[in-house]
């Protein structure tokens, strides 16, 4: 890869990247310090990272500094277990992007990884699979399940509404 | 065991009423009761306050069970059709099968909540330190060095450097001379001309000559002429021989580019002969080391510059691109 196809990559997925850390871990420096630390590793190993395929090199970078992250400061934990992240807080919710934001981050790190991936990003359960290191039918799994729990959550609040 | 007495025998009775004694115990306290009829009502009023096991139940134990993973992902058919749909992983089949459980109007509102799923993302959030991630001062300097220096270099050779270039070598590079010769005898219906060029350790043209040996036999009918081999004499460490080969030809006959720029002109009384010093040799190699060090350059830094030169058949260079990233220029060479 280029010095210009390097500072393309900046321009094309920079945003992207930023986005689904921050999605993530809701916390914007950290968020920063991961998009600027997979940069840094891109730019280090751009030799051999072909063009086409740094957006899921990045991804993956990203995706795997901020599960370091996440590890080491244990402010999360990585099961798939919805009872850690259930908690009740005050509905006050003025649309259902905001049901449904709210509803992300109470999912299962994991699940809401491989649907942010696959929503935001379009990528395949394949690609997915790449970026996480589980296997296509893991991820499969995981959307599904994250899938009908956002539309359980979602149906709970339109009933309450 | 202590043996019962009045101090103890409390503690047997409620092991009594709780059938807790053992048999031998049972025995013993019979025996004391015997001894002891008064305490007999006592235990009576033990097993008249025994409370019989209430039936009552609690009736909100679901709400305090908690769910096992397996218990949350449970996943009804219905389910799996509707985020199969909005996976776009369904099959005919399959959505067949949701057509039908869609005319529910209960299940159609479900699945209107399972569309509402997908996520959309935000694009107010950006990535707002973008310059941090640059590599500004590699581009700079690319810029700097190629799109300026390299950019002024070629251009300034395409206009004037390239004859500033080549005139730097004019002292070493003879001009064209053209040479005429006399016929002295023809020799046979093959004609020969030969030159020989002699060059100093500068590369300056130090002699030039031309020697005929042999010359003996004219070929009346075609009247071709035969001019023999002619040697360098010099003692000078470079030399350059030409030989051109003339085939048969009449008088008046004119042979150009028989041989790279030799133009030759055959009368019965003479032949000339028009060399042009092959200046383009020195022109096409400038070219060529210039193509290799972009390259060179293009692999250091690997940035886009590039220097493509085009070539004829005969290996001389036709046509010279350079591509940088902000321009690109070109030169024809018209050659004749």
């Amino acid at each position: 890869m280029t010095i210009n196809e390097y500072n393309k990559s900046v321009e094309a997925y920079s945003d992207h990247i930023y986005r689904f850390i921050l999605k993530n871990i809701k916390n914007e420096n950290t968020a920063q310090d991961i998009v600027q630390d997979s940069y840094e590793k891109l730019w280090v190993n751009r030799k051999p990272v072909y063009f086409t395929k740094v957006k899921s090199y990045l991804f993956t970078t990203a995706y795997r500094t901020m599960i370091d992250i996440i590890r080491k400061q244990k402010r999360v934990s990585l099961t798939d277990d919805y009872s850690v992240f259930e908690t009740h807080e005050e509905n006050d919710y003025s649309d259902i992007n905001e049901v449904l934001h709210a509803a992300i981050e109470k999912l299962p790190e994991i699940q809401r990884s491989v649907i942010l991936l696959r929503d935001y990003e379009g990528y395949s359960y394949k690609e997915i699979a790449d970026i996480t290191n589980l296997n296509e039918s893991q991820v499969k799994v995981y959307i599904y399940r994250a899938r009908v729990y956002l539309k359980n959550y979602i149906g709970k609040i339109e009933n309450l509404v | 065991m202590e043996t019962i007495n009045k101090h103890n025998y409390e503690a047997y009775f409620l092991d009594f009423t709780e059938s807790n004694l053992s048999e031998s115990d049972e025995q013993e306290l019979i025996r004391f009761l015997a001894k002891n009829p008064s305490l007999k009502n006592e235990l009576n009023n033990f097993e008249q306050f025994k409370i019989a096991p209430s039936d009552i139940k609690y009736t909100k134990k679901k709400e305090l069970i908690k769910k096992t993973q397996a218990q949350h992902f449970e996943i009804t058919e219905f389910e799996y059709l509707c985020v199969a749909s909005i996976e776009n992983d369904i099959n005919e089949t399959e959505k067949y099968q949701l057509k039908a459980e869609l005319r529910n109007t209960k299940k159609q509102k479900a699945f209107e909540i399972f569309i509402e799923t997908k996520l959309q993302a935000n694009s107010d959030i950006r990535y707002l330190l973008k310059d941090v991630l640059r590599r500004k001062y590699f581009v700079l300097k690319h810029r700097i060095i190629v799109s300026i220096a390299s950019a002024a270099a070629v251009l300034l050779f395409f206009i004037f450097g390239e004859n500033m270039f080549l005139n730097s070598n004019n002292e070493k590079i003879i001009q064209p001379i053209a040479y005429k010769q006399n016929i002295i005898k023809p020799k046979n219906n093959i004609s020969k001309i030969s030159k020989t060029k002699l060059y100093d350790k500068n590369h300056t043209q130090q002699e030039q000559t031309s020697v005929i040996h042999n010359q003996t036999i004219k070929n009346s009918a075609n009247n071709v002429l035969a001019f023999e081999d002619s040697e360098p004499r010099s003692n000078t460490d470079l030399y350059k021989e030409l030989t051109v080969s003339i085939p048969e030809m009449k008088s008046g006959a004119l042979i150009s580019n028989i041989h790279n720029n030799i133009a030759i002109n055959y009368t019965p009384t003479s032949v000339a002969v028009n060399y042009d010093e092959p200046q383009k040799s020195t022109q096409d190699q400038f070219w060529k080391y210039a193509e290799k060090g972009v390259h060179i350059w293009k692999k250091l830094t690997k940035d886009d510059v590039e220097l493509k030169n085009e070539y004829a058949k005969n290996g001389s260079i036709n046509e010279v691109n350079f591509i940088a990233s902000n321009f690109q220029f070109r030169k024809t060479f018209n050659r004749k």
